[in-house]
């Protein structure tokens, strides 16, 4: 019933595929350093499976955010001045307020989305980067897992600086209690919206990669 | 297969190209790179210098939350807290921002502003707020000093505005503080900026300014008092009540006036200096600069004299009693009271000097110039000095001695009293003795031996008239008795007449009761004050008491 021989796919017949026009060309044989390919037809970039630039990209946004992590926590995010009296905080001292005034559960909170799971997420896509670049078979259902947990858990940090954005909306009462937001927050919006793009740009089927490769090598 | 083979063949080319540059992608990293940088660089360009300033105490304030201000704007924190090595300082380990970092001098001042109550009542009362804070002054020069040593009040800031400054001398700094007020027509126009003990002159000099327009009205002759709180007096002429303002009666204050008798003066110059006056009567007071001291001693109590009282001539303030002493002579156990007075000569005439002064004063006292002890009110029992020319004064002159010149003094009116007292039982005794001596010289006895035998005499005298009254009864009685009746007839009618006098109705009896009415009363009263007499024979001369 089925044809007996195994279909052949464009990279078996030494061929390439245009994603944009789905035209075929003849990639070279070897291509150099600074080299990148383009449709003959449409012009469109042109790309090996294997030089997907997923990974790059990720990187990219990665290290971004990682950089702005450092600003996000050693400035101050928000001041609260009440009856002309109160000083910025940083995330930790006002985790550390929160802690001195008895509202624990509250801390733990704070504590959990704002410095927790954006450190969790840099080092989670840094471990999955890296292992994907070193080809590694090591439980990739339990990486697979840990991908999807971190893509769906990023967004959550926004709650900081939804907080942020409201209370310096809402409360402003002159010399009664003010609420302002400072750099630090910016920075630390940066660092959330960059690690969750960073989740999305990263390919899950790449930790699958070398398990694909394997089984064509056969 | 071939036909794919052949198929592929077909197919063109990839269009290979050269691109050197990495995937834009890259450019976000960048771009946070840049902004972690800016950042930095921020942090790194907002932050100056770190110093260390020595205070007494670290009252109110904390470390990591007491803010340094300049002008009121935050210009540092305060980071750390540490106890000097031998423990008498604490070292405050402030971090200045960039901004006043770059204008710091070796004369920078730090100091602590605690909440109290003054002049910049709002300022001060935030800091019940937001705490204590360290205010400064990055002073004029820019040495660089990491090193300060913190005062303990806050130091003189010259004032922006346009104004002037002016020196008042006090006995006292009263309660003026820094701050305080001054009026001008219960106008603030300055402030006190400054005060310090001038220890040679054992005076407090305050140093005020006062602003733009309002210096114009300090001329040289204007004068300047403590309008402190507020001033109740009461008075020979009646009560009194005096207040700047309610800020002054809680912090003090200082108001200046030029007085309207004399002629204004010329506006003063930057820095003059003038005297501060304890209260706005003092201001009042002619000043003259010129002053007689004497020493006189009254005979008897100097109660109710109090230092300050006035000396008076003819009504009028000349001077004043500078000090009230006693001195006992150890040999003769004499005590004396000598009462220190001031007299300024000026006010009997303007031009005098103070050589012509005193000639005139010894001239005065020749001609009878006395002082006396006067009562200045009976009420309260204060007592003044008083100059007057007496009518026939024992000759006295102004005595110089070491030290003060002695002024002769006369006894007043009620010290006279006792003396007279003295010269009535003098003379009282004086007819005594002579009733006495009348009856002791045997005059009195020999009278009455005349009288026995004028007596004897009037005895035969009276037996001879007997005998010839009976003569001349028998030989005269028929017609004496006929005018006898004849003359009661007469009296009768005469009784009938009084009858009706004396009866009930007739006015004379009515008049002669309303006099023996009045004559009644006056004999009561008579008695009423004879009695107020005797407990209280002093009446007589002060008027009853108690009543």
């Amino acid at each position: 019933m089925y044809p007996q021989t195994k279909p052949q796919t464009a990279r078996e017949a030494g061929l390439i595929q245009c994603r944009t026009c789905a035209g075929l060309s003849h990639p070279p044989a070897v291509l150099g350093k600074h080299e990148v390919m383009r449709c003959p037809r449409c012009g469109a970039k042109l790309r090996l499976h294997e030089h997907n630039n997923s990974i790059e990209v990720t990187w990219a946004l990665l290290i971004a955010s990682a950089l702005l992590y450092i600003p996000a926590n050693t400035l101050p995010v928000m001041s609260y001045y009440s009856l002309g009296a109160g000083q910025p905080d940083t995330i930790l001292s006002g985790v550390f307020r929160l802690l001195g005034s008895g509202q624990w559960p509250l801390a733990l909170i704070v504590f959990a989305a704002s410095i927790v799971v954006p450190l969790m997420k840099l080092i989670t896509l840094t471990f999955l980067l890296i292992s994907i670049q070193r080809k590694s078979h090591w439980r990739q259902l339990d990486r697979m897992r840990l991908y999807k947990i971190t893509e769906h858990v990023g967004r959550w940090s926004m709650v900081d600086v939804f907080v942020i954005a409201i209370l310096t909306g809402l409360v402003q009462f002159g010399n009664m209690a003010r609420v302002e937001a400072n750099s630090g927050s910016f920075s630390f919006a940066a660092v959330v919206v960059l690690t969750m793009f960073a989740a999305k740009t990263l390919d899950g089927h790449l930790i699958w990669d070398i398990t694909r490769q394997e089984e064509r090598d056969k | 297969m071939n036909n794919v083979e052949i198929y592929t063949e077909d197919l063109p080319d990839v269009n290979v190209r050269e691109q050197r540059w990495p995937s834009p992608v890259w450019l976000i990293p960048l771009t946070a790179l840049l902004i972690g940088c800016w950042l930095l660089f921020q942090i790194w360009y907002q932050q100056g210098p770190t110093v260390i300033v020595q205070f007494a105490n670290a009252e109110g304030i904390e470390s990591g939350k007491t803010e340094v201000r300049y002008k009121a704007v935050t210009v540092g924190k305060l980071k750390k807290l540490k106890l000097s090595d031998d423990l008498k300082y604490i070292e405050a380990h402030i971090e200045l921002n960039k901004e006043i970092g770059s204008h710091l001098g070796s004369d920078a001042r730090f100091w602590v502003v605690s909440p109290r109550i003054n002049r910049s009542g709002v300022s001060g009362l935030t800091t019940f707020f937001s705490g204590t804070y360290i205010g400064m002054d990055p002073g004029t020069n820019t040495d660089d000093q990491s090193f300060y040593q913190g005062e303990d009040r806050p130091p003189v800031i010259a004032p922006s505005e346009n104004g002037k400054r002016f020196f008042l001398l006090s006995d006292s700094l009263g309660s003026m503080d820094v701050g305080a007020p001054v009026f001008y027509k219960q106008l603030q126009v300055g402030e006190v900026i400054d005060y310090k003990l001038l220890p040679a002159q054992d005076q407090v000099r305050l140093e005020v300014f006062i602003r733009d327009p309002y210096y114009d009205f300090v001329r040289t002759n204007t004068r300047f008092w403590n309008a402190s709180g507020a001033e109740f007096k009461v008075g020979a002429a009646g009560a009194e009540f005096r207040m700047e303002s309610l800020t002054s009666l809680l912090i003090g204050g200082i108001a200046f006036e030029t007085p309207k008798s004399i002629a204004p003066g010329e506006a003063s110059k930057d820095s003059s200096e003038f005297i501060l006056y304890r209260n706005f009567d003092a201001t009042q007071e002619k000043q003259y600069s010129q002053k007689l001291y004497y020493v006189m001693y009254f005979g008897g109590s100097v109660r109710g004299l109090a230092v300050g009282a006035p000396v008076e001539f003819q009504g009028i303030p000349v001077g004043k009693v500078e000090n009230i002493d006693m001195k006992m002579d150890a040999k003769t156990l004499e005590v004396r009271i000598p009462v220190l007075v001031s007299i300024q000569p000026q006010q009997f005439n303007e031009t005098l000097t103070k050589g012509d002064a005193e000639t005139a004063m010894r001239k005065m006292v020749e001609q009878g110039l006395r002082a006396k002890l006067d009562t200045a009110s009976l009420l309260t029992g204060q007592k003044l000095i008083t100059l007057s020319m007496e009518k026939k004064p024992e000759p006295a002159q102004i005595i110089s001695t070491q030290f003060y010149s002695e002024f002769p003094t006369v006894a007043s009116a009620l010290d006279d009293l006792p003396a007279m007292a003295t010269d009535i039982m003098a003379s009282l005794q004086e007819t005594l003795d002579g009733i006495k001596k009348l009856v002791k010289s045997g005059k009195l006895d020999k009278a009455v031996d005349n009288l026995n035998n004028v007596l004897v005499e009037a005895e035969q005298a009276v037996k001879a008239a007997k005998t010839a009254i009976n003569t001349v009864d028998q030989k005269t009685l028929p017609t004496v008795t006929r005018d006898l009746s004849a003359t009661l007839q007469k009296i009768q009618g005469s009784m009938l007449q009084l009858d009706r006098l004396t009866a009930q109705n007739s006015p004379t009896q009515y008049q002669l009761q309303e006099m023996l009415e009045e004559v009644t009363a006056a004999s009561r009263s008579v008695r009423s004050l004879t009695e107020t007499l005797q407990r209280q024979p002093s009446s007589l001369l002060r008027g009853k008491k108690g009543d």
